[in-house]
């Protein structure tokens, strides 16, 4: 009953009754030998020449046939198929880098259970455990002494780090446009991964300060070695270059520089305006007669002098308002080149860019001062504190409010027409 | 990779055994990671295996896991009626939502769920879909598992890595609409990523002197290079769409039905069976059972695999020995000896099947 059920007429005629299979005039063949047959009836080729274009692999011999030696037929070469497994997902590289993370994260999880560094059922360390292990790592490849890494250290180390690559160019790296969500699971992935990779580096890289567990095999080592290989490229493969501010000590990425004559240049911005702004501290050792007077920095806007590009006084007063909040007014020389928008967004473009240019300008000064040297801290304190003032004032921060669309039906953004009983 | 031999008493009847000293160090190691938490973890783990000695000899080695359904599945010819039984695949849904072509397959009720007859209607549809499998991965076919249920993405991958450069796998997300009816559009990016890739392959395979297309085409041509349309809607489609969950991917089987592609399901009592070529009648909401059925296939690609790999060997042995033997009939043609008793009888063999 069952057989019949499955039996080659029977299905066959039901299969074009159904509605899904009715939209193919072609139905699905009939049971497994017929189709077989039916596949190597078509695909046959009488012709033994093999290059004939047309004909298509000859069906493969019984393995009986092996056997003796005459009668055997040359097997057909391979057909062309997809090179990767994901292929029919229809976005090959993001569902492989998914599943290559997912596959990466339960082998070090695995791994580092069954060598008793990570309790069974652990949460993945938190990211300042996981900052102190990459940086006892770091220390252990180059053959120094674990025990000296502080975490204060390791946290500046991994503040240092890149963050992963932007959602642009990580699809261009994938070679597809990843969507919010497709980027946001990638990321993800990629930090609960950097969570472990410090103690796989640790305990796997082979740097051999820390002992692997004795009753691992050689094996798992082998592994485990690989493992850490593979996690570390992988990692490093996503972290986005930050170039010229990869050296910055937080990481800060605006648009700020410094130029070839020293000069500290920022970019600043409100409403429809934008403004270029460049700095450089006036020199103390001028001329002999001005020692006794206070360095006073001229401010260039367009070209023209602070008093005539701005007649208005709030609007000077907002220029060097990121100035008198932390107490170097007249210290710099200022150079601004401003365009769009009106007056008010102009001066205010101005004083963003200004406040850049300020941290900037400190943070440079802890740049080229010997890492862990005493005038580095003080540096490092005058750079924090500047840029706490700064931006609890709201003068660093770019000002998001832009200029409200008209809607329909209403006067303006919001002005409505006056309302009429009847 | 897992240590092995933790045997006998487990692991935290052993640790209430020891002193309180060792229990409360154990507490706390088992929330740290530094070194003195990692010594202890050690610790405990050699005095376990020091102690399995007494214990009995089923090992964690030795024992059933779940994850082997996954690592290690019954071959085709291994699988039992137990094994289906012990993963639940008898299990239906209720007899009202029985469709009518399936009734053949109810054993019978149990509490008002329908129940599957494994001997006469799981187990003989799953050994032929295996042969379906195994005879396409040894023609040198290509084979698509759609598993997108959350949990059953470990089992497919695992399958379709058995199968080698055959098996294909979508699971970790829905499938795309169109991926086989609207190929040249859909997946136009995924073949531009590799087109080198599938050039070489082109390349390889007319240097060999075969032919390139995988289905009857007046277009297959070894001498002009695939355009991408022709590779996403001929060269590179599946030759079989194997589905773990046709409730969910009806859109799957509609395209490969469209096509003329053979497709494999497990059809569970709700669903129509005639809906695919080779329905499976087994239960598709448990993961045990999936797993089992998936494991099942996958072996049965591996086996047509290995056939294929024979066959292969042994024409590239031939190419070399017919090679050779070319060499030897041309020296003797030019030299005029005549040629030995075997030559003559390839000769005249050739004579006679070559018309």
């Amino acid at each position: 009953m069952a057989a019949s059920a499955m039996a080659s007429s029977s299905s066959s005629a039901l299969l074009r009754r159904t509605v899904i299979a009715s939209s193919s005039r072609h139905c699905a063949s009939t049971s497994s030998a017929a189709r077989l047959t039916a596949t190597a009836q078509r695909h046959n080729s009488t012709s033994t020449s093999e290059s004939s274009s047309a004909s298509f692999p000859r069906p493969l011999p019984p393995l009986s046939k092996l056997t003796s030696r005459r009668g055997r037929e040359p097997a057909p070469p391979s057909r062309i198929k997809p090179t990767t497994p994901t292929f029919f997902t229809a976005k090959p590289t993001y569902i492989s880098l998914v599943l290559k993370l997912q596959s990466l994260l339960e082998q070090s999880r695995s791994l580092l259970q069954s060598a008793d560094i990570l309790p069974r059922d652990a949460k993945p360390p938190t990211t300042e455990e996981a900052a102190l292990y990459e940086a006892q790592a770091e220390i252990a490849a180059e053959g120094g002494d674990m025990a000296s890494v502080s975490m204060a250290k390791a946290m500046q180390k991994v503040q240092r780090q890149s963050p992963w690559k932007k959602r642009v160019e990580m699809s261009e790296g994938l070679g597809l446009t990843l969507s919010a969500s497709q980027y946001r699971q990638l990321a993800t992935s990629l930090t609960t991964l950097s969570r472990y990779n410090g103690l796989v580096q640790l305990h796997f890289a082979g740097n051999g300060e820390a002992p692997t567990a004795p009753h691992l095999g050689g094996a798992a080592v082998d592994q485990g070695t690989k493992l850490a290989q593979e996690m570390q490229s992988t990692l490093d493969e996503h972290r986005r270059d930050l170039g010229l501010n990869a050296r910055r000590g937080d990481g800060f990425t605006t648009k700020s520089g410094v130029d070839e004559q020293g000069r500290i240049w920022a970019v600043g911005g409100r409403k429809d305006s934008s403004a270029r702004v460049w700095i450089a501290p006036v020199s103390q050792a001028t001329s002999g007669a001005e020692e006794s007077q206070l360095p006073v920095g001229d401010i260039l806007i367009n070209g023209s002098p602070l008093s005539t590009y701005f007649t208005r006084q709030s609007h000077r007063e907002s220029i060097v308002h990121p100035l008198r909040l932390v107490g170097l007014v007249g210290q710099f020389n200022i150079f601004a080149l401003t365009s769009g928008g009106g007056h008010s967004g102009q001066a205010g473009a101005i004083a963003h860019g200004l406040s850049k240019c300020v941290v900037r300008y400190f943070e440079e000064k802890v740049a080229t001062e010997e890492e862990g040297s005493v005038k580095r801290e003080e540096w490092e304190k005058l750079r924090a504190g500047v840029r706490s003032t700064l931006a609890k004032d709201g003068v660093y921060k770019r000002d998001p409010r832009m200029v409200e669309r008209k809607k329909t039906g209403l006067a303006k953004a919001r002005k409505a027409y006056t309302w009429v009983k009847r | 990779m897992r240590a092995s031999s933790v045997a006998g008493p487990s692991r935290h009847t052993l640790q209430r055994c020891f002193s309180t000293s060792h229990t409360q160090a154990a507490a706390t190691a088992a929330t740290t990671t530094d070194a003195p938490a990692i010594a202890q973890r050690r610790q405990t783990r050699t005095t376990l295996s020091q102690l399995s000695d007494l214990g009995s000899t089923q090992t964690r080695a030795s024992a059933w896991h779940p994850r082997e359904m996954r690592t290690k599945p019954p071959s085709p010819r291994e699988v039992t009626m137990s094994h289906l039984i012990a993963a639940t695949a008898h299990v239906g849904h209720s007899m009202a939502k029985v469709t009518k072509a399936y009734q053949p397959w109810i054993y019978g009720t149990r509490h008002g769920i329908a129940q599957i007859d494994i001997e006469r209607a799981t187990l003989p549809a799953l050994r032929r879909a295996c042969r379906v499998v195994r005879d396409i991965v040894r023609n040198d076919g290509v084979v698509l598992i759609v598993g997108t249920q959350k949990d059953a993405s470990p089992a497919v991958i695992a399958a379709a890595a058995r199968m080698g450069s055959h098996g294909f796998h979508v699971t970790t997300e829905r499938w795309t609409p169109g991926v086989l009816s609207n190929a040249p559009k859909i997946l136009q990016r995924a073949i531009m990523g590799s087109m080198d890739d599938y050039i070489a392959q082109h390349k390889s395979n007319a240097a060999i002197g075969g032919q390139t297309a995988a289905r009857d085409s007046p277009f297959a041509d070894v001498n002009s290079e695939p355009s991408p349309s022709k590779l996403a809607s001929q060269l590179l489609q599946p030759d079989v769409l194997i589905v773990l969950n046709p409730k969910n991917n009806l859109h799957a089987i509609r395209e490969a039905t469209a096509l003329n592609i053979p497709t494999i399901g497990i059809v569970d009592t709700d669903v129509d069976p005639r809906i695919v070529t080779y329905p499976i009648p087994a239960n598709d909401e448990s993961l045990r059972a999936l797993e089992l059925i998936v494991g099942v296939l996958s072996k049965a690609g591996q086996e047509g695999l290995k056939d294929r790999k024979l066959l292969t060997d042994q024409w590239e042995r031939d190419q070399v020995n017919h090679a050779r033997r070319d060499k030897v009939k041309r020296r003797m043609a030019g030299e005029g000896i005549e040629a030995p008793r075997e030559v003559q009888e390839e000769k005249a063999r050739a004579e006679i099947f070559d018309d």
